[in-house]
């Protein structure tokens, strides 16, 4: 199954919480309270993911090879209680690349309709 | 830190978030109910220390919304995962239990006659699968009736489930019931695990062997909606033979 879902653009567009998940993730493994926080942090504050939104991705995220488990264990910094942690596979890595440029093209049109202000110094896209 | 007087807030709202994960489909309640509940104690004790109980009152609001949104989608796609797994298979293949017949343990017959008994009782055309599980349910003495008993099948809810996933027939079965295709691909299956684990005869618990092999049926869509995944029933099954193998 993992096979014949390698070619990353039969994913996208992604949904916004599985994009976001993939940005948590890409800096590291981390557990569900983990992503959670850091999707807030990346969002300043406007995306909070719930138990059900999450974990509901997460089940699809697995079975579509975007992420795996990389063991369970206790975060030193909450209580002893052990966390599941989570990071990003080489094929997840490429679908979150494939989207970012897409949405990087989209801002590029956006910004010759004069939707947006150019970017910055020879920032054309 | 909670102080102490608010600890009972905590224990309530958390005994009302794990009920209320009953709303979703039990698999995925299987796989992620702790990792919810965990996620939301730690949600809870952030609400609680940064904004008190306006906080608690807030992160309620948000759990409700996503418990609405979340049970919808998750019921839904397990539905579509049912009724893939009730497609009919394409192919027709011959009646070949018989021919494995010879082989089969007294339980495994009986759990085959109980199947039959079923079917009569849906009204069903002809003996699938489903009416099989039932039938090692009901043959309280197998190998398998134990191993469904250790995952929490309970036959009540088995046929409860069998009901939900077909409606009830009104065909009347002769003396020489009708075999489902995929209750012969099962068998056949059971066979294959019974050399593969060098027993002579074939017993409930290869029947049920057979039974997890298999990825589509009704007998499959019924153990999805108990919340039983095949490889979990392999793995049970393989365990208690060679605990009875060890002990003699």
């Amino acid at each position: 199954m993992a096979a014949e879902s390698r070619d990353p653009t039969m994913l996208v567009p992604l949904t916004p919480a599985v994009f976001h998940i993939l940005l948590a993730l890409a800096s590291g493994e981390r557990h569900g309270y983990g992503i959670m926080q850091e999707v807030l942090a990346q969002t300043s504050g406007t995306l909070r993911l719930g138990p059900g939104t999450l974990y509901g991705s997460i089940k699809r995220m697995l079975a579509d090879s975007l992420i795996a488990e990389s063991g369970e264990r206790p975060d030193p910094r909450l209580d002893d209680e052990r966390r599941r942690y989570y990071q990003l596979t080489g094929f997840g890595r490429q679908v979150a690349t494939t989207e970012a440029q897409r949405l990087a093209h989209l801002v590029g049109v956006a910004q010759r309709l004069h939707l947006l202000p150019p970017a910055a110094e020879g920032g054309t896209l | 830190m909670i102080p102490h007087e608010q600890a009972w807030l905590l224990t309530a709202s958390r005994r009302l978030y794990w009920l209320l994960l009953y709303l979703y489909p039990a698999s995925f309640r299987a796989a992620y109910g702790r990792a919810m509940l965990q996620l939301f104690t730690d949600c809870y004790r952030d609400a609680r220390a940064a904004h008190g109980m306006i906080g608690v009152l807030a992160l309620w609001l948000r759990t409700l919304g996503d418990i609405g949104v979340s049970v919808v989608k998750e019921r839904a796609l397990a539905l579509a995962r049912l009724r893939q797994k009730l497609q009919p298979v394409a192919v027709a293949r011959p009646v070949r239990v018989r021919h494995h017949a010879d082989s089969f343990t007294e339980g495994a017959r009986t759990a085959l006659q109980l199947a039959i008994a079923e079917t009569r009782r849906y009204g069903h055309a002809r003996v699938g699968t489903e009416h099989l599980l039932i039938g090692l349910l009901g043959e309280d003495g197998g190998v398998a009736a134990h191993v469904l008993r250790d995952l929490g099948v309970k036959l009540p809810d088995a046929r409860y489930a069998l009901a939900f996933v077909l409606p009830r027939g009104s065909a009347v079965l002769g003396d020489e019931p009708e075999v489902s295709p995929r209750l012969v691909t099962l068998v056949d299956h059971a066979a294959a695990e019974a050399r593969a684990l060098n027993h002579a005869y074939v017993g409930t618990e290869h029947l049920l062997l057979g039974l997890a092999r298999l990825s589509q049926g009704a007998a499959c869509a019924i153990l999805e909606l108990l919340g039983v995944r095949p490889e979990q029933l392999r793995m049970q099954v393989l365990r208690v033979i060679q605990t009875q193998h060890d002990s003699g």
